[in-house]
């Protein structure tokens, strides 16, 4: 009993009292937003649908995803993005994508952090206003509760992708060697020497890889491999199949794992050789 | 002292004083719904076979290549002798590759037997012409045809 009462401790303290640096979650936020137009906004330009309802749905999407990403009223303006792209997404059985769904997940885990502390307009506006006032600049500070979500939903993702690969016709490379005739159909791959083989290596790497992902991730010592083999992973997926935004939002929300306060260090680090000219 | 750490010690003391109780009751709600949600959500879908629009499941390109199917195209000559036929060369090679991956699949029997009669077109009624298929199913390749003669 006091065992588990000291593991619950331990993951109220990980996931809830995670007080660091914003700068993270501020990338997070850019990066989420043009991500979503990238895959959304060319279908919801208001020519597409006139009629009134949709011409204002839409453009409270453009309206607040703007001011989510500038981080003008960030609080609110990501709140909106979230509940906007959750209509969308419901609404538009084509948006309907395990892909989009990552997004819209985000979104929503990142509107309950403080984004709008670090590249924002409102981080702008607040140093201006402690430079009038002659006050120490606001700490770029606060609970990233809703980075650990993002964290949770991605060891998710590579869990239960995994879990779903665990059937002979996937781990013999059939399932693989399937996709490839799929997508690729236009040769003779059975009389490629090696092809099944090579198929079956690959099947079972992708299956182990995801794994360890799912739960190595949080491991430090781990991370420091498993990351750019993730990384690698995601980039084949990019290129060889028509997996559009994932990619990228999976390598958006590595940060998650990143201690925040080593991004903070990272990018004060990058700036500190800089001499205005 | 370094700058995150002086913000940390600043912020912790101003923000930590004022955040209610409520609040932080709050946010272990919201925390632990959604940390259900997103954790075991999926295996409505994966588990339980479920099918729902709000909890959904995480199979990425599960069933894409189901129904897809290799083909063997040849010759049967009466001494015996067996000579390949390359489908691809002889519908349109070049022409084939640019095309869309839907135009360039051969999906399920009926897309088997459309190319061979396509074929058939080509090489004449003449020439016994036969097929070996095998079909992309969840277990793995399946087999669809073994040296079947194309009427």
């Amino acid at each position: 009993m006091k065992t588990l009462l000291r593991l619950l401790q331990r993951f109220y303290n990980w996931g809830l009292c995670y007080r660091d640096s914003t700068r993270s979650v501020g990338l997070i936020r850019i990066g989420l937003v043009l991500l979503i137009w990238a895959r959304w906004a060319g279908e919801l330009i208001l020519c597409r649908d006139i009629r009134l309802s949709t011409i204002l749905l839409n453009s409270a999407f453009f309206l607040l995803t703007g001011l989510m990403c500038v981080g003008l009223w960030t609080r609110v303006s990501s709140v909106g993005t979230a509940v906007i792209v959750s209509i969308l997404f419901n609404l538009h059985e084509s948006f309907r994508h395990n892909h989009t769904f990552l997004l819209v997940m985000a979104i929503l885990f990142i509107a309950l952090t403080p984004c709008g502390r670090s590249y924002s307009l409102d981080r702008w506006l607040a140093l201006r206003r402690a430079l009038k006032s002659g006050v120490p600049p606001p700490p770029e500070i606060g609970n990233l509760w809703g980075l650990r979500l993002i964290a949770i939903q991605l060891s998710t993702v590579y869990f239960w992708t995994a879990s779903a690969k665990l059937y002979w016709g996937f781990l013999s490379g059939a399932g693989l060697e399937l996709l490839v005739y799929n997508y690729y159909a236009g040769y003779d791959y059975a009389s490629i020497p090696g092809f099944s083989a090579l198929c079956f290596i690959a099947a079972i790497t992708t299956v182990i890889l995801e794994f360890s992902l799912a739960f190595g991730l949080y491991i430090p010592k781990l991370r420091k491999y498993l990351m750019p083999a993730g990384i690698i992973l995601h980039i084949l997926f990019y290129v060889l199949l028509p997996i559009r935004t994932f990619t990228l939002t999976m390598i958006l929300l590595y940060l998650a794992f990143i201690p925040a306060a080593s991004v903070h260090r990272f990018i004060d680090n990058m700036h500190a050789g800089y001499q205005p000219a | 002292m370094n700058p995150i750490s002086q913000y940390q010690s600043e912020e912790t003391t101003v923000e930590v004083e004022t955040e209610s109780k409520l609040v932080i009751v709050c946010r272990v709600v919201a925390f632990t719904l959604l940390t259900l949600y997103v954790v075991l959500g999926p295996s409505y879908k994966q588990v339980l076979k479920g099918n729902s629009n709000v909890l959904r499941g995480w199979r990425m390109y599960y069933g894409r290549g189901f129904g897809v199917c290799d083909v063997e195209f040849y010759i049967q000559h009466p001494d015996g002798r067996i000579e390949y036929i390359d489908h691809f060369k002889v519908l349109g090679y070049d022409k084939l590759l640019k095309l869309h991956h839907h135009s360039r699949r051969i999906r399920k029997e009926k897309g088997v037997l459309e190319v061979a009669e396509r074929l058939r077109q080509k090489v004449g009624n003449d020439v016994d012409l036969r097929v070996n298929a095998r079909i992309g199913t969840r277990d793995g390749w399946e087999t669809l045809y073994v040296d079947k003669r194309i009427e």
